[in-house]
């Protein structure tokens, strides 16, 4: 199988090359040991072994301070069974939701416009878009609190024309201003899947559905968006994860209502030192992000079926 | 059909042509509204904190009381920074060099070899882009303890390359997946050996994508906060730095710090997009 492309060569130098062949194909699987131990000890010591010591860890328990291996499930009973952690658990899932829904809801249309009306300066708009990825992520985030701020940009300009007489605090440090600004942090990264499905489309399949009759509305609904569908999902998908993972942003913009799961991970891992009570919610998260993801996946499977 | 319904006939595509193209046209108008809007909270953020930068006040908002550079010259002459600066390049510069032994190797596995678990071992090391950077964070931290590794620029660093490493994977294969093995073949029978046919056929066919990925993996390296904090010892790097700066309130000098940086990685987007752009 793997072969294959050696064997071919060895056919067409012939035979006064077949010492020099027969090495070739020979060293190839020590060759393939010698890539093999970089990467699979890497894979093996900082990613596969993490997410089991994460696992194991999230039986265990803490006495005086210290983690003991004592297997147990009161970690993840405890946090079932408790009223405010299920709470945040559903605001950071409906959250997270949110921040993937608007993203998309941005970046499509924004991609579309760029794909199929700025066809020329396409490359231009694109990075355009892509720019604000490459600034300090702390930076995007502090921004929203000189924006939303009790002296921010906000509270300023409603003052100065008149509508408001103090600074309003109810823009920042709230629930809003938390999912504002992870969908501020999320849209490029939703936004590129859907411009490299948008822009894989070719151009002569919408002038085939408009030459058969079909308006634009219809050109879109039945051809452009479901071949688009693909980007969307993984936009979207892109967006929740961000969404769902972020603990900085809360923070830096959210008040006790901004508060998420990330966060309570962060302090049980932090000042609040239970790291077998950390693991557990952490697995939670894990498995919840892992079925939305395969429920995504299966959704847009399914969907491109019907389709076709 | 008679002459006069011909004509009608004719008169009603018209029509119809004429209003669906009224409609696209109304169409593409609010489409090319909806898009500035997206920039305008795209780069309303940004642009706001380059004003603000050179806003002489201690109170941050409107109206601009003055102009004045004295954040920069504060900035400079804060030295902790500087440090904070210096760890960030170490940092950065470790992750890329580790990203790239790694992820170089595990392409050309994954290119040109076929083995037990290949799509296993595909999505696993594609695992640390799609969880969450807190989760990621945790685990390698329950793992540096463990083993008994304690919290250093070390363990940040192999921190960064677990996400690096995917990016430059995924580069790399896209390129190799594209280039004629008959290259190599040719070369090896032209006698070249190996190593002079990776240096000289290998090496600069896929020489742009493995930059640019570099370059990618260095700035997301440089900025990285959410895995860093876990990881991070004593010594602090740049966004630990600042982070801790703005949990404890505000200062003036973030904003100039934050102009700086922008120049800064705006700079490295122009350079990897120029050197990606040059090979088409």
């Amino acid at each position: 199988m793997s072969d294959s492309t050696d064997n071919g060569t060895s056919k067409e130098t012939g035979t006064g090359k077949l010492t020099r062949s027969k090495r070739f194909i020979t060293g190839k699987r020590f060759r393939m040991t010698g890539l093999m131990v970089a990467p699979f000890g890497w894979v093996f010591l900082f990613t596969v072994l993490p997410m089991v010591i994460i696992l194991l860890m999230s039986f265990w328990k803490v006495e005086l301070f210290r983690v003991v291996h004592d297997w147990n499930l009161q970690n993840y009973l405890r946090t079932i069974q408790t009223l405010s952690f299920r709470r945040l658990l559903l605001r950071t899932f409906w959250n997270a939701l949110i921040v993937g829904f608007m993203a998309v809801l941005l970046g499509y249309p924004l991609a579309y416009y760029i794909t199929r009306i700025a066809k020329g300066n396409k490359i231009v708009f694109f990075i355009l878009t892509l720019v604000p990825l490459w600034v300090s992520y702390l930076l995007r985030v502090y921004s929203w609190r000189v924006i939303l701020g009790r002296n921010g940009l906000i509270n300023s300009f409603l003052i100065w024309i008149g509508i408001l007489k103090e600074p309003a605090t109810i823009f920042l440090f709230n629930n809003f201003s938390v999912t504002l600004v992870l969908t501020y942090i999320a849209l490029p990264f939703a936004f590129i899947p859907i411009y490299t499905s948008l822009e894989k489309i070719p151009q002569n399949l919408e002038e085939a559905s408009k030459d058969l009759g079909a308006g634009n509305a219809k050109t879109f609904r039945k051809v452009i968006f479901p071949l688009s569908l693909p980007g969307v999902v993984t936009g979207g998908a892109y967006a929740l994860i961000i969404g769902f993972g972020d603990y900085i942003t809360p923070n830096l913009v959210g008040g006790t209502n901004g508060y998420r799961l990330a966060n309570a991970i962060e302090k049980w891992f932090g000042a609040a030192n239970n790291w077998p009570f950390g693991s557990a919610q952490a697995v939670l998260l894990m498995i919840v992000i892992l079925i939305i993801l395969s429920m995504v996946l299966l959704a847009g499977g399914v969907k491109a079926i019907i389709e076709e | 059909m008679t002459v006069n319904e011909q004509a009608a006939d004719a008169i009603n595509v018209q029509k119809i042509a004429k209003r669906s193209a009224s409609a696209s046209k109304f169409l593409k108008a609010s489409l090319l509204v909806f898009s500035i809007f997206v920039y305008i909270f795209l780069y309303g953020p940004l642009i706001t904190m380059i004003m603000m930068s050179f806003n002489n006040s201690k109170v941050q908002g409107l109206p601009i009381v003055g102009l004045t550079t004295r954040w920069y010259i504060e900035l400079f002459q804060d030295h902790e920074l500087w440090i904070a600066l210096f760890r960030s390049f170490i940092v950065s510069i470790g992750s890329v060099v580790i990203a790239i032994i790694v992820g170089l190797s595990s392409a050309f596995l994954l290119n040109r070899y076929n083995f037990l678990g290949k799509q296993l071992y595909k999505s696993i090391i594609l695992f640390p882009l799609i969880i969450p950077g807190v989760i990621l964070g945790i685990a390698l931290l329950s793992t540096f303890n463990m083993l008994g590794i304690k919290a250093s620029l070390i363990t940040v660093m192999i921190g960064h390359s677990t996400f690096v490493i995917p990016l430059i994977v995924f580069l790399l294969l896209n390129r190799l997946d594209r280039m004629d093995p008959n290259m190599e073949h040719a070369s090896l029978d032209l006698g070249a050996n190996r190593f002079q046919t990776f240096r000289r056929i290998t090496l600069p066919l896929i020489g742009t994508a493995l930059l640019g990925g570099a370059l990618l993996g260095f700035t997301l390296s440089f900025d990285e906060i959410i895995l860093t904090y876990f990881l991070i010892g004593p010594r602090a790097t740049l966004p630990v730095k600042i982070y801790q700066m703005i949990r404890i309130g505000f200062t003036p000098e973030i904003n100039a710090i934050f102009t700086i940086l922008l120049c800064f990685t705006l700079f490295l987007l122009v350079l990897s997009t120029k050197i990606i752009l040059k090979k088409k």
